[in-house]
């Protein structure tokens, strides 16, 4: 496929002709209302979110007493459950869990930032990149099953 | 001037004309439009997955709208942001509906971020020539966990305020520096009123403007580099 | 010579009108639906007294002869002069010019505003500056050792 820019200079003929054959469609007003039908459909699925499941309030914040049973939104359980998963790192020193805890959140981020150059293979066929996939699945079914055993436990 | 093409749309309204004559005389729009709007091509058939990150973006700015919103509600004040949160939910017409939008904006915003990160994972689209295209937004996906974490404080419930509490004693117990950031996040030892301002500063003005700053270098990017064709 | 248009340009009129008015109809409707939610969300309630009404007291002795109280009626600034032994005044203290507040020259007996130097008399008649009107009176009497004060 070529690059915007290059397909922003084509002569109108040639950008009629991949149209006619369905290569690719008209910014206005094709796109654009496939766009607007995107947005509404969100902020109708947003509203009902909102009108059916209002977020709740609890208590006023009391630095006095600590609630019972606290956890973090479902974005924040991989990490909290990998956290207390760290404290059975307690054998090694009473430094170790925190430690090791959190310098592994660090490591994962430092990862994924780093998985454009540390993945050598040139190709995006699902069938040459058996290894990128079967690393990319089991991180996200971690993903999935930490978080599940953090809301559980 | 007797009539304008600006696609399939053409122009006869005399007055719309001369208004679009005057701009055009001074600002070159019709040139601009056609390039940008009306003589441009979009992909087709990228199928439901590529629509992620153009749904992340929207919610983006329906979070920056309903936030500006609560903003002229809202009071950050450790003994009036509760109380603000009260009336904006129960007094204020219509409150209730901005904070659940943003509340499900912000649950909803984390979830299409991560299947947007999903689908250029899996579509091998992180590879040459968008690494850092990758970069960047894995940086995006950091400022959505912090737009998160700093205003999940801000209504100073008890959970909001055992939350941080919890979430700043892991890092603040790190060798070296962790005592130093989590001075510098809470603004002192404890949660306290240094650190809702210092989170609703983050929340409303530095994350914002950084998410800005690194949408505007991810869509630059993507302008560059091109949207990625089939396999 | 017709030419090859895209778009809804080659359409039949009536089908084009049909489809635009709906188009424009659901469209306003939206709108409406966003915007009304909104203009209720950023006009704030006009708490209008609620029928009851508002009255304030002080015990006499407390304010002397000549001089002036202000206090907050209606959530305005307001005063009350004791012009003599057994009378007194009660005026709204917001000068009728631009709205600032109004302070008590006891030696001058009279009212001056610190923005234009509007001037009032004790029953808040202008006395001179720029002031269209006088200051609004409220009712004030003698009741039991008690001033108090009601709405005119």
């Amino acid at each position: 496929m070529k690059k915007e820019v290059e397909i922003k200079h084509l002569p109108m003929e040639e950008k009629n002709r991949l149209v006619a054959e369905g290569k690719m469609h008209w910014f206005f007003p094709n796109h654009i209302v496939e766009q607007i039908i995107i947005c509404v459909v969100v902020f109708l699925i947003l509203i009902t979110l909102a009108t059916l499941f209002p977020p709740t309030l609890d208590e006023m914040a009391d630095p006095f007493s600590t609630p019972e049973h606290i956890k973090p939104e479902w974005y924040f359980l991989a990490p909290y459950q990998e956290l207390k998963l760290a404290e059975k790192l307690m054998f090694i020193g009473a430094w170790a869990p925190k430690v090791i805890g959190v310098s592994m959140q660090g490591v994962v981020v430092g990862l994924l930032f780093a998985i454009p150059f540390l993945d050598p293979n040139p190709h995006r066929q699902y069938a040459k990149r058996k290894i990128a996939l079967t690393l990319g699945v089991l991180g996200v079914l971690g993903f999935i099953g930490i978080t599940i055993w953090g809301h559980f436990s | 001037m007797d009539e304008l093409k600006l696609g399939p749309v053409t122009l006869r309204n005399r007055w719309l004309l001369k208004g679009f004559e005057m701009l055009d005389r001074r600002l070159a729009i019709k040139e601009l439009l056609d390039e940008e709007v009306f003589n441009k091509l979009a992909p087709t058939h990228l199928g439901i997955f590529s629509c992620f990150g153009g749904i992340t973006f929207f919610i983006f700015l329906m979070q920056i709208m309903t936030g500006l919103l609560l903003m002229i509600y809202y009071v950050p004040d450790t003994n009036s942001a509760y109380k603000s949160v009260v009336a904006i939910t129960n007094d204020i017409p219509f409150g209730w509906a901005v904070r659940g939008l943003h509340f499900w904006g912000a649950n909803l915003m984390v979830l299409t971020v991560m299947i947007h990160m999903g689908k250029i994972y899996f579509g091998g689209i992180y590879k040459a020539p968008r690494e850092l295209n990758w970069v960047t937004g894995v940086a995006l996906f950091l400022l959505t966990m912090g737009f998160s974490f700093t205003g999940y404080l801000l209504p100073w419930t008890q959970l909001s305020y055992w939350a941080t509490v919890i979430a700043t004693e892991a890092p603040g117990s790190m060798p070296g520096l962790g005592p130093l950031t989590k001075s510098l996040m809470l603004g002192g030892p404890d949660v306290s009123q240094i650190t809702l301002s210092r989170f609703f500063t983050l929340h409303v003005i530095v994350l914002p403007a950084s998410a800005l700053a690194l949408l505007t270098a991810h869509f630059v990017q993507i302008r560059t580099q091109g949207i990625s064709g089939p396999m | 010579m017709e030419e090859a248009k895209r778009g809804w340009d080659e359409e039949p009129v009536s089908r084009r009108v049909f489809v635009g008015s709906a188009l424009a109809g659901s469209a306003l409707a939206a709108a409406a639906g966003v915007f009304y939610p909104l203009a209720r969300y950023l006009l704030p309630e006009s708490k209008s007294g609620g029928g009851k009404k508002e009255t304030y007291s002080v015990a006499l002795n407390e304010v002397h002869v000549g001089e002036a109280r202000f206090f907050t009626f209606k959530r305005k600034p307001a005063l009350i002069i004791r012009k003599t032994q057994t009378e007194v005044v009660a005026l709204s203290a917001v000068c009728t010019h631009l709205g600032c507040i109004v302070k008590y020259h006891e030696e001058a007996k009279q009212m001056q505003c610190p923005c234009h130097g509007a001037k009032y008399d004790q029953t808040g008649r202008v006395l001179g500056g720029p002031a269209p009107k006088p200051l609004t009176p409220y009712s004030a009497r003698i009741e039991a050792g008690n001033i108090v004060v009601e709405e005119a």
